[in-house]
């Protein structure tokens, strides 16, 4: 089942008769994409800028925050989750905070970028343990790159109170 | 510029934002060695960048920083500066520190103490206004406990009045009233809030005009006597008493009227001694001007005078810090087009509230026509200490249809994006206004009663979901522009393979 991101923190339901947009444009300039498309043959601009696993949307000049990150709700831990960080932008690695193994809390810097001479920090999205990290400090790497896996927590370890 | 007896050697900046860059980006031009301070908070800001050295004032509010006279001077001293230039807010309209930064043998970029003095004071400056002959509203000042006074006041100027600080600046505290049982209250209660904001509490009792429009003329004038205009910006859409944005030149003025109110402003400016740049402005009822006030300073929307006149008012500023004369006669100054500006503001579009964070990503526009001032960056944090204005997009084009389409466009390209919201939508709604558009607007246009924003809609909120949703398919691929026809699904494509 395919998911939707929130918006402003909100869950848009899935609608299959309803979600279909055609793409007649999209330009991208690093992590700014420009796209025109058409819905309910109606075309319209947006501004889609991709932060970390957010990514925030400007239609009609109003900004909506889109977040395909785990929800802060209740039944997020059911839903299917990003487990990996990607880099957000080509950037450089400059520092790694969890090794492989390491347990990391929701929140906490991972990683940190550097790109077009601005640094910033990965957190953690959601609690677990760090696995596949397979970059290094002072890889470069392309936009979208797997950096590292955080494995949630299983759900039996955090539903069942200790014995 | 020709040498002389006195030269700018090194440039404080006392301000911050968009302010502070503007400034600082004419002292990079004219090789000028520039200081910029800032906060603790601000530590990051972009303006840093473009001075020669920064000082940091260590806190967060205005008072103990950017507006801190003591602060500010001892920073210029200490770094050696000859000159300083407060920008706009905090310190520019302060008469005492113009005198502090004179004691301290800086060089204030600005008009003398006495001017600032005057030009605060609405009742020394209205009498002197009109003894020259220009007009200004009926109206007096009144203290609280004056109920003869303004008594006679109020039959003078019938109702309703707008009541406000008689030392204030901005339309801070202002007041409308159209019932005579209410006035006394308001009148206490706008002393009340003077005094506080501004140590004094004496209040200013106008005639208010429902429909009125708010025309400024940019002006400048040098130590030597001479006094010219700019011409006119229309300014009359606002809220709050805060303008969201601006035209050069007015629209739907005669010549006629605008000669008027140009010579107006030369008036007030020789009037006051006036030796600096400054804003003279007035309200205009469609038949006759009514002087409001002087804005002594660098005004934010300076930016589309330039654009149409092609002067650095900051650099003539300087110019006439330095002693020297203006360079330029009233008939060289000769308008070319239509500028617009627009104002964009950290703010929710539909509650209008501010709302403060952090900006992750920054795209501006450019193109033919186009000028943006800012200072945001990615990582810039908009703070509730400070002004949440983010930045001026400006065009400038032959007409007016010419420059709205170009600065419409410019606002359709900008990206500030963070945990803050702009007020970009409510600017391309006044822009496709037709009333807006006509020019037969007056200020009372953005109150809710004329305009309103509607939220956006679930269905936007599907779509900003859906475009998501299709870059993050897409992020993988780096492809640098990409085009298709296929229909494409929440999911994934679904094309006609």
């Amino acid at each position: 089942m395919r998911r939707l991101p929130t918006v402003d923190g909100a869950p848009i339901a899935p609608d299959e008769a309803n979600d279909e947009i055609a793409v007649v444009r999209h330009q991208r300039y690093g992590s700014v994409h420009d796209l025109t498309f058409v819905k309910d043959a109606r075309a319209r601009n947006a501004i889609v800028v991709r932060v970390g696993d957010a990514a925030y949307v400007i239609i009609e000049g109003h900004t909506f925050k889109c977040s395909f990150g785990a929800a802060s709700t209740a039944h997020a831990s059911t839903q299917a989750v990003s487990n990996v960080i990607r880099s957000p932008m080509a950037c450089r690695l400059i520092a790694i905070y969890k090794q492989n193994g390491e347990r990391v809390a929701a929140g906490e810097p991972m990683v940190r970028l550097e790109s077009m001479k601005l640094e910033s920090i990965i957190n953690a999205p959601h609690a677990g343990i760090v696995t596949s990290l397979a970059a290094s400090v002072g890889d470069s790497l392309p936009e979208g790159t797997s950096i590292a896996t955080i494995e949630p927590p299983s759900t039996d370890e955090e539903a069942q109170p200790p014995t | 510029m020709t040498p002389s007896d006195f030269e700018i050697r090194k440039l404080l900046v006392a301000n911050r934002g968009v302010a502070a860059v503007r400034i600082l980006k004419t002292c990079r031009e004219l090789g000028i060695p520039s200081v910029a301070i800032h906060s603790t908070p601000d530590r990051g800001s972009a303006h840093l960048g473009y001075a020669t050295e920064c000082v940091e004032l260590q806190g967060a509010s205005a008072e103990e920083t950017y507006a801190n006279p003591e602060r500010v001077v001892d920073a210029a001293r200490r770094a050696g500066c000859d000159a300083l230039h407060p920008g706009y807010g905090f310190l520019s309209e302060d008469a005492d520190f113009a005198e502090l930064c004179g004691s301290s043998g800086l060089t204030f970029v600005g008009p003398s103490p006495m001017t600032l003095a005057l030009t605060r004071n609405k009742a020394a400056c209205l009498e002197i206004v009109r003894a020259v002959g220009v007009p200004a509203l009926p109206g007096g000042v009144v203290r609280e406990h004056e109920p003869e006074r303004l008594e006679a006041i109020v039959r003078e100027t019938g109702l309703p009045v707008m009541v406000k600080p008689a030392n204030g600046a901005g339309g801070l505290g202002s007041r409308i009233v159209s019932q005579r049982s209410e006035l006394d209250d308001v009148v206490a209660s706008v002393s009340a809030q003077a005094a506080k904001l501004f140590r004094d509490g004496a209040v200013l009792v106008e005639r208010f005009v429902p429909e009125a429009r708010h025309i400024e003329v940019q002006i400048a004038a040098d130590s030597h006597g001479s006094v010219v205009h700019f011409y006119e910006r229309e300014c009359s859409l606002q809220r709050h008493h805060q303008k969201v944005i601006e035209e050069a030149p007015s629209p739907n003025l005669s010549s006629a009227a605008r000669e008027t109110v140009v010579a107006f402003a030369a008036d007030v400016a020789r009037a006051l001694d006036y030796v600096g740049i400054g804003t003279v402005e007035f309200l205009f009822d469609g038949t006759s001007y009514y002087f409001l006030e002087v804005n002594p300073r660098l005004q934010v929307e300076h930016g589309i005078t330039e654009l149409t006149t092609g002067v650095d008012f900051v650099a003539l500023q300087l110019r006439i810090a330095a002693r020297l004369p203006l360079g330029t006669t009233q008939s060289e100054i000769r308008p070319t087009g239509y500028a617009v500006e627009a104002r964009v503001y950290a703010e929710d579009p539909v509650t209008r509230l501010p709302t403060p964070g952090v900006i992750q990503a920054v795209r501006l526009p450019s193109g033919h026509g186009v000028r943006v001032d800012t200072f945001v960056l990615p990582g810039t944090e908009i703070t509730s200490h400070y002004d949440p204005m983010l930045a001026n997009v400006m065009a400038h084009g032959v007409d007016k249809p010419t420059a709205l389409r170009r600065l419409a466009e410019a606002l359709r390209q900008v990206a500030i994006v963070g945990d803050l919201r702009t007020n970009i939508p409510l600017l391309l709604q006044i822009l496709e206004d037709p009333r807006f558009q006509d020019g037969g607007y007056h200020t009372d246009f953005l109150t809710r009663k004329h305009f309103n924003i509607a939220a956006p809609d679930e269905e936007l909120r599907r779509l900003a979901a859906l475009a998501a949703s299709f870059v993050r398919s897409t992020a993988s691929e780096a492809t640098p522009a990409t085009t298709t026809t296929s229909g494409w699904r929440g999911g994934g494509w679904r094309g006609s393979r």
